[in-house]
């Protein structure tokens, strides 16, 4: 069943409305924050296009709203995420408007409903990339035993069984007229990262066990080096399906690569640029090839100690700008790197949002939009995740 | 080789992160009948600079996971070897993730640092609800708990697990600490925890303070 019989008429992209005192399209404004030029307002994601919201907190939103559940949301096939309890990919119509959100969602979606590679007893799974997962209380996770844990060959690797077939798995049908209305619109069409897992890193680490792929790449580099090949490879393959059909629509493009802890990146910067920086260059590369679209990454936690590299391999925003970690204060980083970098992000996820008080959380908002909107290159959005705690007021207020 | 070349290359190794170094010194030693016993001391000396490495940011999570495996590796080697007298640890740690939290990585970590450390660790896996810490602290009679939460909504899980351990009048037989990316020492102390650890390094030192102030030893069973 392709993605447009899904529903029962055609689906109709409505010109996006100019609200009073506005003076650009949603896109146009995009783009000036984007050229580091101030818009006539600053400009919102609240999660579903380039930055995450939880089901729980999504489904609470709308009932605080008052805005019905769609029956598409309850099993989000045909979207990436369909089995997820955990990311939405989209979200409805009524809330962007209700937030002015500026953005919309394009992204590869499944075939058919989801169908793990394997299932085990315990209800845990093999997702079609190949990584062992469960659906815990909160949220889907990936879970040990890792599909390539017990690997000793490159060979085992290379040729493991659970590499997907994204051929098989996915589809573009409907993809490219669905951005071009968006993009008729008037939208800033935000082409989500077609893999699932993330990038190179987190893609080799959820199939082999981070400990295991840490270690690899001390002890046994070769190791290392075949998976994160593979991935590479298939990251590629899944950017050039989704762009083909909607990199000329394009305002912005997501990629990511979790490289950051709490406290510090999560390896140093020679390992870093011996076995990362080299392939996740290789894969923006392509998308940069494929698209005049602006290259958004998300990476977590504390990662300034990689922003330059980063900046060198072509990423243009950076998401999500966690402040609890030591130096990833907006301001810093704006005068830093304001310059070469948009910044998404920046609003407390871990205390201010979940456990803050509506006026804290609209106090954290505009101490952001002070700091890093002045001279465009500021997207407010959460500094990571909207996770299920958060109350639906302190996402109305932010 | 002498005896002390020995150890002062099998320090080296873990340190530089070069298991083959370590797997020979171990191997050698052993031959040489090096005490196992100075074989795991100095293993733990060797962990102490690893740990100052790390805090200096020298050293990355990557290299402490590499550091860990060296060590695990050596200790299965010298393990078998000690005498029940010899296997003194410094303490017992039953560790467990958060209930509802499926993530392993940073729990692990603080396994891995903790046996490095000379402890004795009890590991109870992911999404360890309340009532099996429990069974585990009667059964191992551990002195310290650790329950690791990566992210803040299964944070709130902890609470829980300090609870069921005062309701079933274990609290006050165990220190307990928290870890993970968004715990702090307010939230500890708001459910009741002895202490809190964003790192794993800085949990081990914390656990070594503790088990330094008791008077509880473990022997290997």
């Amino acid at each position: 069943m392709s993605f447009p019989a899904l529903f029962e008429k055609e689906e109709v992209v409505e010109k996006a409305p100019k609200c009073p005192g506005e003076r650009y399209t949603p896109r146009e404004r995009v783009w000036k924050i984007l050229e580091h030029e101030e818009p006539d307002r600053v400009t919102a994601e609240l999660a579903g296009c380039l930055s995450y919201i939880t089901k729980q907190a999504y489904f609470r939103l709308k009932h605080y709203l008052h805005i019905p559940l769609k029956f598409t949301e309850i099993d989000f096939w045909p979207r990436p995420a369909s089995y997820n309890p955990w990311w939405l990919m989209g979200n409805d119509e009524e809330i962007y408007r209700r937030f002015r959100i500026d953005f919309r969602p394009v992204g590869l979606y499944h075939k058919k409903p989801f169908v793990p590679q394997k299932l085990y007893p315990d209800g845990s799974y093999i997702d079609e990339w190949g990584v062992h997962r469960r659906a815990g209380e909160s949220y889907n996770e990936m879970i040990v035993p890792w599909t390539l844990e017990h690997a000793t060959t490159v060979e085992e690797i290379v040729d493991d069984p659970y590499w997907p077939d994204l051929e098989e798995t996915y589809s573009v049908d409907g993809l490219a007229k669905r951005a071009r209305m968006l993009d008729d619109a008037g939208y800033a069409v935000a082409v989500t990262n077609p893999n699932p897992v993330g990038g190179v890193l987190e893609s080799a680490s959820f199939r082999r066990g981070p400990h295991k792929f840490y270690e690899d790449m001390y002890l046994h580099p070769k190791m290392a080096e075949a998976l994160l090949n593979k991935v590479t490879e298939l990251q590629i393959e899944a950017y050039e399906m989704l762009l083909g059909e909607v990199g000329d629509y394009a305002t912005m493009v997501g990629s990511g690569d979790d490289l950051g802890g709490q406290t510090r990146g999560l390896m140093s910067l020679d390992t870093y640029r011996k076995y990362i920086k080299p392939r996740e260059k290789k894969v923006l590369d392509v998308v940069h090839s494929k698209t005049g679209g602006k290259v958004y990454f998300h990476s977590c936690g504390e990662i300034e100690m990689y922003i330059n590299d980063l900046i060198e391999i072509g990423v243009d925003i950076l998401h999500p700008v966690q402040p609890e970690c030591p130096n990833m204060r907006l301001e810093d980083l704006k005068e830093k790197y304001g310059d070469r970098l948009t910044f998404c992000g920046g609003i407390g996820s871990q205390h201010i949002l979940p456990r803050g008080s509506v006026s804290e959380v609209e106090a954290e908002v505009k101490r952001a939009i002070k700091i890093a909107a002045p001279g465009g290159g500021y997207i407010v959005a959460p500094g990571h995740c909207i996770q299920p705690e958060v109350p639906p007021w302190n996402i109305c207020a932010m | 080789m002498k005896s002390k070349d020995i150890l002062g290359k099998f320090n080296t190794s873990i340190v530089d992160l070069n298991l083959d170094g370590a797997v020979e010194a171990t191997k050698e030693g052993l031959k040489l009948e090096v005490s196992p016993y100075n074989l795991m001391e100095e293993m733990r000396k060797a962990s102490t600079v690893v740990g100052r490495k790390w805090e200096s940011g020298e050293y990355f999570l990557a290299e402490l996971i590499t550091a860990g495996a060296i060590m695990q590796e050596i200790t299965k080697m010298i393990e078998p070897q000690l005498t029940s007298k010899e296997a003194k640890y410094r303490g017992k740690v039953v560790i467990g993730s958060a209930p509802g939290d499926l993530h392993d990585i940073g729990k692990n970590l603080a396994g891995i640092c903790l046996i490095g450390a000379g402890f004795q660790v009890v590991d109870l896996g992911v999404d360890v609800p309340p009532e099996k810490f429990v069974e585990a602290v009667k059964k191992e009679n551990p002195n310290i708990v650790g329950i690791s939460a990566l992210i803040s909504s299964t944070m709130l899980g902890v609470g829980g697990v300090v609870e069921a351990l005062k309701a079933a009048g274990l609290r006050e037989s165990v220190k307990i600490i928290i870890g993970g990316a968004p715990v702090t020492d307010e939230y500890a102390k708001s459910v009741e925890a002895d202490g809190s650890a964003n790192d794993a390094i800085r949990g081990v030192k914390i656990c070594e303070r503790w088990v330094a102030s008791t008077q509880k030893i473990h022997r290997s069973n």
